[in-house]
């Protein structure tokens, strides 16, 4: 096993690292942005470039006189060798997408790292059924259809399912990890502000998944303490 | 055979069969080019029906709804999502395809008809009847609901106690068997039957990509083959294989789908690719850049395509070191596309490019797999994948490349359409047919991007995103209209279209252009050869094979 130590909690990206590391949001947030941005790039290079050549060599703009070797009813291919523009624009590409990628790979190990080793993470288990969520906190404290978390702190999620599989994951914090029975799968988020997220279900399990849905509550972490104190005594 | 059909029936075009206006002949016909057409035309009766079903859901997303709400329930809702995935991709989309393939390939490598005409048929019926047993399925208690992926355990009678569900898992099966008998049908002619001097290396790029895909079908669809046996024990015998308790009956099912599920999507799309290449090549007058390559590039998908299944399983419990593993060969297979779009791109330099309908869709099917492809990329970084994985996203690049590939068959029907029917289509209609389809399938699916944050399989939604998701609705009624246009176009030409002769495309160059429109029953007279380097049909007098005996 290759080791990868990173430093946790890293808001925001160190200058000297190319990759983006920090929250979830922040990661996603970067990569998105340039994959959006070269992808548009190319695209409209390509489709334009597709559309320039089609409209130049429309029939009737050519001249006249033709000096091309037209495809002829009933011929074999003639063996011709016209690859060398086609594999130096496949190395262009095969350039551009493979750099993009690799540079993700670094975020990537990041993401992966295990967080759960960090210092005063909150620890959370998921357990998702037909139709919601369980969260199980370190005191045994239990409570369905809240996650209640502290800011700017790592909270990880130890997830799994009662009965068929299902998929945890809040697009305000960029998480989302399968929940499937008999199997744990980890993963963290660290939210940057306090307020309420969504999070659901992203995997169809059933007549009631479309509302198979839970609140995350982000706390300050004093309010959260007080809440840890007290949660036991109420509800 | 053949001999003593043409001694005993004359030359009498249908030799013995009942005519094409029988319906007697559809039933007991075994000849490829019909075949081809029931196909053609089963195929589309399912388009409408996956279609129907996708506008349900789109106007079920016209809003986000709450429970109980909107003109689908929750379980209907599941149901037509299912259904509609299994039915365009098992029931129209590759169907589709082989009804050109059954038509066309025998005539472009010179063979009289399959390697087994009647295992041919039966193909065809096993499929018909998998449809049947599919439609039936709806009205047992509700068909299967679990996603067109089927995944364990939920695909078990304890999640899914429907009688219908078994039924469309069934059908499924019946399916896969009609498939694996078609492959190797396509293997057995395709290497074995091909005119003299017509190498692998020489046949047309369709041919190409039927060989490549009846290959990819072969092993992927054992695959699913051997899941849906273990399924129909579960259900129906009361084995747990895919049991509830621990995590390997869901990995396992997880597995062996995608194991399929990956090969699968090159297996809709490359005869709409073979066709799309043989279309830019005649209507620009120009061969295909690096023929050679692109055919190597073929070869390569087909073989790297089973290697990347675990992309579709990034969040399932596989680890850090797979997860590296095959991003690099996903990454690894989107280069020969690369390559093969490149080609396809330079082969309009220098062309005397017809915009013809045909040509048009081609055209507008490379764009949208440009695009599909692109978007592709982003699910290739596994970090981006986390998040896109269960949203719209998926369905938006999913989409446009398998619709993109759709539109590249839309250009096979219009390209092939005068050689089947001995008609022209209308010209006019088909322009309509293509500016509605393209600006109805933009405005369907790209807004989809947009609004990628809507989980999948959900009809609820964050409210802001409820102009996107509209746009997309308003969209997939228009695309609903071009293909009202392409019916009628093709419904009307069938009796009025002008003659189309042999072949009404100047630059067409492979065999099936060089006879009648359509062809005879038996395809041609004598032997067609490339032994001397181009087309020649040998009387079949001089054939060497003991004369004119026709005690066979
Ligand atoms: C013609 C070729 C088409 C193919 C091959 C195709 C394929 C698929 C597949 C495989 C799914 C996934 C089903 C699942 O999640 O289990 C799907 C979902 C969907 N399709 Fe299509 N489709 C096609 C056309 C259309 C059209 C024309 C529309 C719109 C009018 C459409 C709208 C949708 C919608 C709204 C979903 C549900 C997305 C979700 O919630 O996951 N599709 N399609
Ligand atoms: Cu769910
Ligand atoms: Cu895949």
């Amino acid at each position: 096993m290759l080791d990868f130590s990173f430093s946790f909690p890293l808001a925001g990206s160190n200058i000297l690292q190319i990759f983006p590391t920090g929250s979830r949001n922040f990661i996603f947030d970067q990569i998105f942005f340039i994959f959006v941005l070269l992808g548009t790039i190319v695209g409209v290079i390509v489709i334009a470039y597709m559309l320039i050549q089609a409209y130049r060599y429309r029939e009737g703009s050519a001249p006249k006189k033709d000096d091309v070797d037209r495809p002829k009813l009933g011929e074999l291919p003639p063996p011709v060798d016209d690859g060398n523009k086609l594999l130096k624009s496949l190395l262009l590409s095969a350039v551009v997408v493979i750099a993009l990628v690799v540079w993700t790979y670094g975020s990537l190990l990041y993401v992966e790292a295990q967080p759960s080793q960090v210092d005063g993470a909150l620890t959370v288990e998921v357990e998702a059924y037909q139709f919601g969520f369980l969260f199980t906190y370190p005191d045994g404290y239990q409570s369905t259809g809240v996650l209640r978390a502290p800011v700017d702190r790592v909270t990880v999620l130890k997830i799994t399912s009662r009965d068929v599989l299902h998929n945890f994951g809040s697009p305000d914090l960029r998480i989302k990890a399968d929940a499937a029975p008999g199997h744990i799968s980890e993963t963290w988020f660290l939210a940057e502000s306090t307020g309420t997220y969504d999070s659901a279900c992203y995997e169809l399990c059933g007549a009631g998944h479309s509302y198979m849905k839970a609140d995350i509550i982000i706390l300050e972490n004093s309010e959260f303490e007080q809440w840890n104190k007290t949660k036991n005594k109420g509800s | 055979m053949n001999k003593l059909l043409q001694t005993d029936g004359g030359h009498s075009d249908d030799h013995g069969l009942p005519p094409m206006s029988s319906i007697k002949r559809w039933l007991v016909t075994t000849n490829h080019k019909d075949i081809g057409i029931l196909y053609i035309v089963t195929s589309l009766f399912f388009l409408v029906m996956g279609g129907v079903l996708a506008l349900l859901i789109r106007l079920q997303l016209w809003l986000p709804r709450a429970p109980g709400e909107g003109l689908l329930s929750a379980f209907a809702y599941n149901q037509s999502v299912t259904a509609h995935g299994l039915i365009m991709v098992f029931w129209f989309l590759s169907p589709f395809a082989f009804g050109f393939a059954n038509y066309i390939v025998p005539l472009q490598i010179g063979a009289r008809d399959l390697a087994f005409p009647r295992l041919n048929a039966l193909s065809y019926w096993l499929y018909l009847i998998s449809g049947i047993l599919l439609g039936i399925s709806f009205f047992q208690g509700g068909t299967f609901n679990g996603g067109w992926t089927v995944y364990a355990p939920l695909n078990l009678p304890a999640f899914t106690p429907q009688v219908g569900a078994t039924s469309a898992i069934l059908a499924l099966f019946i399916f896969s068997v009609a498939i694996t008998a078609g492959s190797v049908n396509f293997l057995t002619t395709i290497h074995r039957m091909r005119a003299k001097g017509m190498t692998l290396i020489n046949m047309p790029l369709f041919t190409w990509t039927i060989l490549l895909t009846v290959w990819m079908m072969l092993f992927a669809f054992a695959a699913l083959l051997a899941a849906l046996m273990i399924l129909s024990s579960d259900r129906i015998l009361g084995t747990t294989y895919f049991s509830t308790t621990g995590t390997q009956g869901s990995l396992l099912w997880t597995h062996l789908f995608w194991f399929f599920g990956h090969p699968e999507v090159y297996i809709v799309f490359f005869p709409a690719l073979g066709a799309m290449a043989e279309i830019f090549q005649t209507f620009t007058g120009k061969r295909i850049v690096g023929r050679k390559w692109f055919i190597a590039a073929l070869v390569l998908v087909t073989v790297q395509s089973f290697v990347v299944w675990m992309h579709h399983m990034f969040l399932t419990g596989i680890n850090l070191e797979i997860k590296t593993i095959i991003m690099i060969t996903t990454i690894g297979i989107s280069l020969p596309f690369d390559l093969m779009v490149f080609a396809l791109i330079y082969t309009l330099i220098k062309g005397r490019i017809q915009f013809t309908t045909p040509f048009l869709f081609a055209f507008g099917g490379l764009i949208l797999f440009i695009i599909g492809g692109i978007t592709g990329v982003f699910l290739g970084a596994v970090v981006l994948d986390y998040e896109f994985r269960g949203t719209y996203w998926v369905v938006a690049h999913f989409h446009y490349v398998m619709v993109g590939g759709v539109t590249g068959l839309v250009a096979a029907i219009y390209y092939w359409f005068p050689k089947i029917t001995g008609r022209m289509y209308d010209e006019f209609l088909g322009k309509v047919n293509f500016v509605l389809y393209f600006i109805g399938f933009n405005l369907l699916y790209f807004p989809l991007f947009i609004a990628w944050e809507t989980p999948r399989r959900v009809f609820t939604y964050p409210p802001s995103l409820i102009p996107w998701h509209q746009m997309a609705t308003i969209g997939g009624l228009i695309l609903a209209v071009s293909f009202a246009v392409m019916l009628y176009n093709f419904f009307v030409s069938l009796s009025r279209g002008e003659e189309a002769g042999p072949s009404p495309w100047k630059y067409a160059s492979t065999l099936e252009w060089a006879l009648p429109s359509p062809p005879p029953l038996e395809n041609w007279e004598g032997t067609p050869t490339y032994e001397n380097g181009k087309l020649e049909f040998l009387p079949d007098n001089i054939k060497t094979d003991g004369g004119e005996s026709t005690h066979e």
